[in-house]
């Protein structure tokens, strides 16, 4: 089987045909309906092909349970810990004739929400292909006429972003000199204006229409952050995408979700990052970051940081319905980084880490506080070494 | 976990339609639970159980909706979403088909297990071939099972005089010129929708190798029925399911086979069967090897490039042993076939050898697990019947597979009778 794997879109309001693949490559597929995802599900070369109803079969197995619960929420997201049987609530399900009609419902119901919060964009750009900058910059343009901005923090010394940022007069500058994610960020919030910070991660691109559900989510003052969803690049690494499917494919990623104070009282460890694609798109009000300390001073994918955001009686959502794609080949000259959780992954990322020396190469560990000393040993250890 | 206070035999086994308007559910004088089998215009999606310790004599209305979408809910979104994406399906036309019930000496079983087949292959006469049922005698110490055959109108007999599972499926291939191939079990008893549901599968899945589906339990009666059930059975769920060549996230695939299906249901393409060289004799040859059979030519359809089909629809009843010694011995025999058939798989195709090492592990670290809970008290099984699958394990590891072919040889040696030659290592199967 090929190294790579594709990913493609199946429309479930277009009629199923019998599938077929070009090529030996593996693909991820994302189910979706009117843009959302409702789920995904992995065909291989030996799976083909695959007659129509056999399509469905798997169409259905992957997606059902999420079209059925954005149907039964509506307009309001899920509030962890609901999503489960032992808790009774379970979503509704009417026939199949119906299904897309409500569901369509619910969707376009999500999407009228209003938006009430000014937003400023702030892309890390020091070490991206200047094409990859160029078409986060070409997606997000028609977003800068809502009233929005949009900050790139850029490493003055970087000729060929300069040149990308040159026919972009509607993007605020932000020079910063080297210097990790964290602090490219800590820049961005003190140069935005927006109420919100809109983060995007290394390698993301946005889809079109990704922003509103994002600052849709901000419909109360609680709200402190909002999460995206990602997807995989187009093309990409193996074992890149077999990672998030392995980490993501469970259908609560296509479900809308709140994390309160209650959350934190249940759960030890922090906000299920693993559950929401991590911080690759995250839009956080400015003032709930600057009332939180550590969240642009320690790494921000690690679920234990936000944690305290909602210890701080801030709300956090999930929000599936603001899409991105993430290549694992958008950095220049570095070796892409996986998400593999399987043997080497870890040596991969210790190795990065010793290379580049910012700590967000760190796998992220969701573990107990008392592992964070351990943690800082590790770090100090992995510096000091030759 | 094993409530012996909750799980108290006989269960009465109830269905629920859920496009019709649910009824109370109430317990008669006598019956210790119920197991529900939830359905959904005539497909399983889920089952239900429901103990009169715990939930009472009756059930209302709003309890039992409480206790069904709890197990249901997700299943009957599957079944929505498959429904608003391929439309209500057409009934499609019979398959060629012959079905198979290969039996020796239990002739009252035997009519149980015809009179479906026989009313299936009745009202489908208009929708295709009639299919072909037929009988096979496995070494007949008398003539009941052909006597029992007799009454049943179109019903085929042959009689295999080499006694052996499989001795008895390859007589059945030999006896057919139908495309496909279906093995019940005697003890077993086809779902009213059977018929309809590999109708459909076939149409779905024109290039499928075989078809396999869920068994549940045709009575809990005793407390190992109900123990068996409780653990499991023969469980694979109720989510379709289509088993390729290989599997990216799946390390020891093919290798656990028996998440593929159950012998007590399966149907085969006949050309495959005939190109694998049928079933391995030196399987399933009743004691001391009773089983392996059927995993085995699951694993050697799957190899073969065709897929293997689980149709969540293709249901049947199978009566489950009594006792706990009946149980002990199955649990025996089904870590005698494992590690057999592991044997096996490794001297016919060596490349396989990583994978199945992976798949030895695999079982004796999940096997260890169950030990520890069931000395625990927390596992559903008692410790006797896991340690006796760890021991079949053990003792089918070394050796029972050349052993079972020596007896199998002699077999063959003291009975007059033809039969396919021995499948497996004789044509390897193509990589």
């Amino acid at each position: 089987m090929s190294d790579l794997w594709t990913t493609l879109d199946a429309d479930l309001g277009e009629p199923l045909q019998d599938f077929a693949l070009a090529g030996d490559r593996s693909c991820l597929v994302n189910l979706r309906y009117q843009g959302a995802v409702l789920g995904q599900f992995v065909v291989t070369p030996s799976d083909l092909p695959l007659s129509r109803e056999e399509l469905g079969e798997m169409a259905a197995r992957a997606a059902g349970p999420a079209a059925a619960w954005l149907v039964d929420l509506g307009r309001n997201d899920l509030t962890i810990p609901e999503l489960s049987a032992r808790t009774g609530r379970t979503p509704r399900c009417g026939s199949g004739d119906e299904l897309f009609s409500r569901l369509g419902d619910a969707l376009a119901s999500r999407r009228s929400r209003p938006v009430t919060v000014s937003a400023s964009i702030i892309i890390h750009a020091a070490g991206w292909k200047p094409s990859v900058l160029r078409a986060i910059l070409a997606v997000i343009r028609p977003d800068l006429r809502g009233g929005h901005e949009a900050i790139v923090i850029h490493d003055d010394g970087d000729a060929k972003t300069a040149a990308v940022l040159a026919d972009h007069a509607d993007v605020r500058v932000v020079n910063v000199r080297g210097g990790s994610i964290e602090a490219a960020r800590q820049a961005g919030l003190r140069a935005a204006r927006g109420e919100v910070a809109v983060f995007l991660g290394e390698g993301v691109i946005p889809e079109p229409g990704w922003l509103d559900p994002l600052l849709q989510g901000f419909d109360a003052a609680e709200v402190g952050a909002v999460f995206g969803m990602v997807l995989p690049a187009r093309n990409e690494r193996a074992d890149v995408i077999q990672g998030h499917f392995s980490r993501y494919h469970s259908y609560a990623r296509s479900l809308p979700m709140r994390f309160g104070p209650e959350f934190v009282r249940g759960w030890r460890w922090g906000v299920p990052l693993w559950e929401t694609g991590g911080c690759s798109v995250m839009a956080v009000r400015r003032a709930a970051a600057l009332s939180c300390r550590r969240l642009f001073h320690d790494c921000s994918w690690r679920p234990s940081v936000w944690k305290d955001l909602l210890a701080a009686g801030w709300i956090i959502r999930y929000e599936p319905l603001s899409l991105a794609r993430r290549s694992s080949a958008s950095m220049e000259g570095s070796d892409p980084l996986g998400c593999s959780r399987g043997r080497g992954g870890l040596l991969r990322h210790m190795l990065a880490y010793r290379r580049r020396g910012t700590r967000y190469e760190l796998p992220h560990v969701d573990l107990l506080p008392p592992w964070r000393p351990a943690r800082r040993g590790l770090d100090s250890l992995l510096r000091r070494a030759p | 976990m094993w409530h012996s206070g909750k799980m108290v035999a006989p269960y009465a086994m109830r269905e629920i339609e859920l496009t019709e308007p649910l009824r109370p559910l109430a317990l008669r004088e006598g019956e210790g639970g119920a197991h529900v089998l939830v359905r959904r215009k005539g497909r399983p999606l889920a089952r239900l159980w429901v103990s009169r310790a715990e939930h009472g004599a009756e059930l209302s209305v709003d309890e039992l909706d409480r206790l069904i979408r709890g197990v249901a809910a997700e299943a009957a979104a599957r079944h929505s979403l498959r429904e608003a994406l391929l439309g209500e399906p057409e009934r499609q036309p019979t398959p060629s088909l012959t079905v198979a019930v290969c039996t020796r000496n239990r002739a009252d079983l035997l009519r149980r297990c015809l009179a479906p087949l026989v009313a299936l292959r009745d009202e489908r006469r208009h929708l295709g071939p009639e299919i072909d049922i037929l009988v096979v005698d496995n070494a007949p110490p008398d003539d009941s099972t052909r006597v029992a055959a007799a009454e049943f109108a179109g019903v085929r007999y042959v009689c295999e005089p080499v006694p052996g599972l499989n001795f008895g499926r390859n007589r059945a291939l030999a006896s057919t010129t139908r495309e496909w191939l279906a093995f019940v079990d005697d003890d077993a008893v086809v779902d009213r929708f059977w018929l309809d549901r590999l109708a459909e599968g076939v149409a779905a899945s024109p290039d499928a190798g075989g078809f396999t589906g869920p068994i549940l339990p045709l009575m809990l009666e005793t407390e190992a029925q109900l123990r068996f059930e409780y653990a499991g059975g023969f469980g694979k769920g109720f989510d379709w399911e289509r088993f390729s060549r290989e599997r990216w996230n799946d390390r020891i695939y093919p290798s656990n086979a028996g998440r593929f299906g159950t012998g007590a249901c399966m149907v085969h393409s006949t050309s495959l069967l005939r190109e694998l060289g049928g079933f391995d004799e030196a399987l399933d040859t009743g004691a001391p090897l009773p089983g392996g059979g059927d995993i085995d030519m699951f694993y050697r359809v799957v190899r073969s490039g065709r897929p293997l089909v689980y149709l969540p629809g293709l249901l049947v009843f199978h009566e489950h042993r009594r006792d706990m010694p009946g149980l002990r011995k199955q649990y025996y025999s089904w870590g005698l076939s494992v590690a057999a058939l592991m044997r096996k798989s490794i001297r016919c195709a060596p490349e396989t050898r990583p994978s199945q090492h992976r798949f030895m592990r695999w079982w004796l670290r999940r096997h260890a697990i169950r030990l520890v809970k069931a000395l625990a008290g927390r596992d559903v099984s008692p410790p006797r019947l896991v340690l006796a699958e760890i021991l079949g394990g053990i003792i089918g590891y070394f050796g029972e597979y050349e052993r079972s072919q020596k007896r199998i040889a002699l077999r063959r040696q003291s009975v007059i009778g033809q039969g396919l030659p021995i499948a497996s290592c004789e044509r390897r199967v193509e990589t």
